[in-house]
């Protein structure tokens, strides 16, 4: 792709950060933020995680064993937030703080000071949510699609969700429009769009996505919180609104938002495959066009969330078919990746393990998403674990394994080490194994019937659901060597980095000293 | 011409750019905004 002919750097000014917690909250510097991001996004998915661990450990067996009903839709509630909005996407937003600048030439993010700015508001944010679970009547509990008139049943925890809601999602249009007009402005002079490396292409694409359907999202909350306190009736049938409007708002933006934290993951793993196979990407524009398309349609297919609230049989058709469209570009992704490997010098570093793994796991979530596209199917799967299990797959082996991915892809490259790869080998087997045993048994479980957000079931249900919670613990015991490996990489690893790090990898971020220096690319570099 | 000089054109050129950037955010904010009240505005017209 594109190598620089200059990589040398200015350092005329702010050489080194500051000292102490002033260079965390006052920086502006894309590095630290996006440091800062992926320190946050993994506290959250521990947080997450544990609430994930409550779930399992109820359901281990049939009957009531830890916690009472309420605070079980708590948790599935919190979790599914947590992991969503604290989780996922601000993982790929540190990401994309860390390496869009320095993969397009650009010396820092266009918007700095906006850019801390929305990452401070994260941890506001998620102090306000965690706090709603020690509020009389307990967090939100009604499901993270929020459905009223469910959701108007929440205590006084109601309007800080909300609000902790509204300050996600400015933080996330603020990180997205940054994005955008770094890409747009910032890239190196000779770096048409079509030579930019597909991790800032996917990232571009994703920003539009949330820039399109976060302010939905808000939208829709602040008519439920207006509802709840102000009298109107949106979604009040009694006041001639109609709640199922509520659910054509919500997915409207819970659709994209879906391709939000998938679309990020394929340009990692777009980065990452051709870096193992010592070849060049295969068939980049179409990996580019095929990004575009599945965006276009992520905004056509939402009611495909809702086909057993009842529609006309021309709308079923219409999402169905729009639905299973999708399919499409998303083969032509996996087409392209699997056409990279071929009669390709393979290596399998963990990076490239994790990215094999995305490929193969997120297609099976592909495949269970396409079972859930056929609508007189859907009548049966709807609301039971086999949902569970589709949306798991797509997002822990796909958005979350394309995360840890692109962490062990770029590392190197942030802490000037190598990490521990034995180490790193074994989080990867233990992930899959474990990630596998947790998730796979729940499509049993749903095409038999379980319904999805209870915390007791009927005994036929209790073999896959106890190997499921067992393969739940293990997966996020597993996790935790994640962090010690990053600890380890922090202190020095298993010896230096090089600049290029990666025998295979090409690209402006490679052609910068391990560590990258605090300024890069002050002085746009050439491609060519 | 001198690494001075180039260095200072370098500068101007981001603080240029950067100019830009901040006028399209502003635009992509307002659009943002907008697709806000859209939805509400539509929301409210079906019947809330």
């Amino acid at each position: 792709m594109s190598t620089a002919a200059d990589a040398s750097h200015d350092h005329d000014h702010h050489d080194e950060p500051a000292k102490g917690i002033g260079r965390w909250l006052f920086t502006t510097n894309h590095k630290d933020i996006g440091t800062l991001y992926l320190w946050f996004s993994f506290t959250m998915f521990l947080i997450g995680g544990a609430m994930a661990m409550v779930i399992r450990a109820e359901l281990f067996q049939p009957g009531l064993q830890f916690v009472d009903p309420g605070f079980f839709n708590s948790m599935t509630t919190m979790h599914a937030l947590m992991m969503v909005f604290g989780a996922v996407m601000p993982a790929f937003v540190g990401l994309a703080n860390w390496m869009v600048p320095m993969m397009v030439g650009a010396p820092d993010m266009a918007l700095p000071r906006m850019n801390n700015f929305s990452f401070w508001i994260l941890p506001v944010a998620f102090t306000i949510l965690l706090s709603t679970m020690f509020m009389p009547g307990g967090a939100p509990a009604a499901g993270w699609t929020l459905y009223p008139p469910l959701v108007l049943q929440t205590g006084a925890a109601f309007p800080f969700a909300i609000f902790s809601i509204h300050l996600m999602g400015a933080s996330s249009i603020m990180g997205a429009i940054n994005i955008i007009v770094t890409i747009m402005n910032m890239r190196a002079p000779s770096m048409s769009l079509l030579k930019m490396p597909l991790f800032p292409w996917t990232w571009l694409i994703t920003a539009y996505l949330l820039i399109a359907v976060m302010p939905v999202f808000a939208g829709a909350v602040t008519m439920l919180l207006t509802d709840k306190f102000f009298g109107t009736s949106f979604f009040n049938a009694a006041g001639g609104g109609d709640p199922v409007l509520f659910q054509h708002v919500f997915w409207f933006f819970g659709h994209p938002e879906v391709y939000i934290m998938i679309l990020p993951a394929f340009g990692v793993v777009s980065q990452v495959i051709p870096t193992f196979a010592r070849k060049k990407l295969f068939g980049y524009e179409a990996m580019v066009y095929a990004t575009a398309s599945i965006a276009f349609l992520s905004f056509i297919v939402w009611a495909h969330h809702m086909f057993t609230v009842g529609m006309p049989l021309a709308g079923e058709l219409f999402f169905m078919f729009a639905t299973m469209l999708i399919a499409v570009p998303t083969g032509v992704k996996v087409f392209n990746w699997v056409a990279t490997m071929w009669k390709g010098s393979m290596s399998f570093e963990t990076p490239m393990l994790f990215a094999l793994a995305f490929v193969f796991l997120f297609t099976i979530g592909g495949f269970s998403g396409l079972m859930l596209a056929i609508a007189p199917a859907d009548f049966q799967y709807h609301d039971s674990y086999f949902v569970v299990a589709h949306f798991h797959y797509v997002l822990v082996p796909g958005a979350v394994f394309g995360i840890i991915a692109g962490v062990y892809y770029w590392l190197p490259k942030w802490t000037g080490y190598m990490y521990n790869e034995t180490m790193g080998k074994w989080h990867f087997w233990l992930s899959t194994i474990f990630v596998n045993v947790l998730f796979f048994p729940q499509h049993f479980l749903g095409l038999a019937g379980m319904p999805r957000r209870i915390p007791d079931y009927s005994t036929q249900f209790a073999d896959f659901n106890m190997v499921s919670s067992i393969g739940g613990f293990c997966f996020g015991a597993s996790q935790l060597l994640l962090l010690w490996l990053v600890i380890d990489c922090i202190k020095g690893g298993t010896g230096k980095a090089t600049a290029q790090v990666w025998e295979g990898a090409e690209g402006l971020e490679w052609t910068v000293p391990s560590p990258a220096p605090y300024h890069t690319f002050q002085t746009p570099p050439q491609v060519d | 011409m001198s690494a001075q000089g180039q260095q200072l054109t370098d500068s101007d050129a981001i603080a240029q750019r950067r100019r830009a950037a901040t006028r399209q955010a502003i635009i992509l904010g307002l659009v943002s905004l907008g697709f806000l009240l859209l939805f509400i505005l539509r929301a409210g017209a079906a019947g809330g």
